[in-house]
């Protein structure tokens, strides 16, 4: 009895896991057909034509090369950032103790209580009217400050109040010993952070830059809203719809779909094997308020 | 004070001094302009700022068409709330036993948790195509109609509400399944003993054990809902007739389209508001203090 109920369930679980993984199979036997079987084509697209052509279509994308520079530049950027300052200030707010270390933490901290949709609008006026940048003046008028200006992708979020907690967390655990003994050695501050602490806090850098590396690859939003016109080179994650909406027309029987979805495709597939060789890392090892995960 | 301590202090400071700088002007100057724009029918264009009114709010809960975008993202929010919780603890309880399936489901299921949004809105778009879109063909071949999907109001609200429980639940399976992993052994051994089987045990040893993992999922879910955004730019935009419209698009096309910085910030606000009580609720069961 029990087992039949297991094979039902499995059965269910199944049909389940086709829909999940339906829209990958559907980009890509759709990116191996042809516009004209595209159209003629059931529940899964045309395959026959076997035009892995459609493949190579990102590859020929005028500013393919330098978008995919921009984002594994601005990636290796961010890495580097976060790491440094989410180690240096877990440091501070685990080890050290001095006046005021409460109070500047819930400063930091509140931030969180505001949802990334309601920073949106104030993040665009604060760029849009920066002082001395893109042509504005000292009270910020007259240009278009920040916006569509390059450095704007490299300005914002440096560093992360939650991601700043973790590694502090991770270094609590850690305890004293360690500082204490280089510090007989004659190490100093800087030492102690970066050469004996550093390397400790791996596992939880790991799980932190396993989570930037694929918002880097998949963000869409900040270059559609701060960095979206022609003159600026914009990472992949963005570029990428631009290359999409060449093949898509109004006229829905005449897009080339099979072009689409062979972009789209080639785009999902590094986070995809990303995910499979990292993917003992996606569970984080720790536990925060009781909260295993 | 001694002489080490006052060392600490000033080092301490003096780290943390750039940062202070950097997060209040990128972070809380914004916040507080916004505040005030939010009262405010500033286009966004010098420095003309108008006279001080709560006009922008009393229009969204007045104006029945900015009501309309309140309810939608609720009702979309709830939708999405219950799915995500009903299938990702029933699902995370199934994959959470230690077979090589479950594992192979694991995976499996979290594939469109790690791709981009904007792409599997736009690869939905090529299947949701009037014309040659696979869904409509499949009904064809059934010998129905096809459908327009987008003129169809229940049918955007579906295809929405699909596409962000599609692309989420392999998260939400993943904390269920580190949840029910975490229960010991030991406790469910002595509960079977005890004759505790089937409902029972799930209702008195499993669910209380994982409360606070459940007010977690439920939090981040309800959280979630304010940012449901390309699925509506690239498939519904927001129709038919804006009756899919949310409200992180409506904060979009108020800045963008309407050039209305007021009401933009106004909603922004309101979604500060909406939400503050859950993040803090949040911070409070995340335990984080120093």
């Amino acid at each position: 009895m029990r087992k039949a109920v297991n094979i039902v369930l499995y059965v269910i679980i199944s049909l389940f896991t086709v829909i999940m993984i339906y829209p990958f199979v559907y980009a890509f036997l759709g990116a191996l057909s042809t516009p004209e079987a595209f159209a003629h084509s059931g529940l899964f697209p045309d395959f026959r034509a076997f035009n892995f052509a459609n493949f190579l279509e990102i590859f020929y994308a005028d500013n393919f090369v330098a978008s995919l520079m921009m984002t594994l530049g601005r990636t290796a950027y961010y890495c580097i950032f976060t790491v440094f300052t989410s180690v240096l200030l877990g440091y501070v707010f685990a080890k050290m103790q001095f006046k005021g270390k409460k109070f500047i933490f819930m400063y930091f901290m509140s931030s969180m209580m505001v949802p990334g949709v309601a920073t949106i609008i104030p993040t665009y006026i604060l760029f849009a009217r920066f002082p001395l940048v893109g042509g504005n003046n000292i009270i910020g008028l007259g240009g278009h400050g920040f916006i569509n200006e390059w450095p704007v992708m490299f300005i914002t979020g440096l560093f992360g109040i939650f991601n700043v907690f973790l590694v502090r967390q991770s270094i609590v655990e850690i305890g004293d010993e360690y500082k204490e003994a280089a510090e007989i050695d004659g190490a100093n501050l800087i030492q102690i952070i970066f050469k004996v602490y550093l390397p400790m806090l791996v596992p939880i850098l790991t799980y932190l830059l396993i989570g930037l590396v694929l918002g880097q690859w998949n963000d869409y939003f900040f270059n559609m809203m701060y960095a979206y016109s022609d003159e600026v080179l914009k990472p992949l994650g963005y570029y990428v719809t631009e290359i999409i909406s060449q093949y898509n027309s109004y006229d829905t029987l005449y897009q080339n779909s099979p072009a689409i979805l062979g972009v789209a495709f080639m785009f999902m597939l590094p986070p995809m094997i990303f995910f499979m060789v990292f993917q003992d890392n996606f569970v984080k090892n720790f536990s925060i308020g009781g909260i295993k995960g | 004070m001694t002489v080490r301590q006052k060392r600490t202090n000033r080092i301490a400071w003096l780290i943390l001094a750039p940062f202070i700088i950097y997060y209040t002007v990128f972070s809380v100057l914004p916040l507080i302009g916004t505040f005030f724009i939010s009262f405010t029918g500033w286009t966004g264009v010098g420095y003309n700022f108008g006279s001080l009114s709560f006009d922008n709010y009393v229009q969204i809960f007045r104006d029945p068409d900015y009501f309309r975008i309140l309810l939608n993202t609720f009702l979309l929010g709830a939708v999405i709330l219950v799915l995500n919780f009903g299938l990702g603890f029933l699902l995370g309880y199934l994959f959470s036993k230690p077979t090589k399936i479950a594992a192979f489901f694991r995976t499996v299921w979290y594939f469109p948790v790690v791709v981009s949004m904007a792409v599997i809105s736009l690869i939905f778009n090529t299947m949701l195509n009037p014309v040659n879109g696979s869904l409509n063909v499949l009904i064809e071949l059934m010998g129905g109609e096809p459908v327009m999907w987008q003129q169809s109001t229940f049918w955007m609200f579906f295809w929405i509400i699909f596409l962000v429980v599609w692309k989420g639940l392999g998260g939400v399976i993943i904390l269920f399944v580190a949840g029910f992993s975490s229960i010991s052994k030991e406790m469910l051994e002595a509960a079977d003993l005890d004759g505790a089987t089937g409902y029972k045990r799930m209702w008195y040893i499993v669910i209380p054990s994982m409360k606070n993992l459940m007010i977690y999922v439920i939090i981040t879910s309800l959280m979630g809902i304010f940012s449901i955004f390309e699925p509506v730019m690239f498939i519904s935009g927001g129709g038919p007739r804006g009756t899919t419209n949310v409200i992180m698009f409506q904060i979009y096309n108020e800045a963008f389209q309407n050039f209305n910085m007021g009401m933009s910030s106004a909603l922004s606000v309101l979604v500060m508001v909406l939400t503050m009580g859950l993040s803090f609720a949040n911070m409070k069961m995340l335990n984080i203090s120093l």
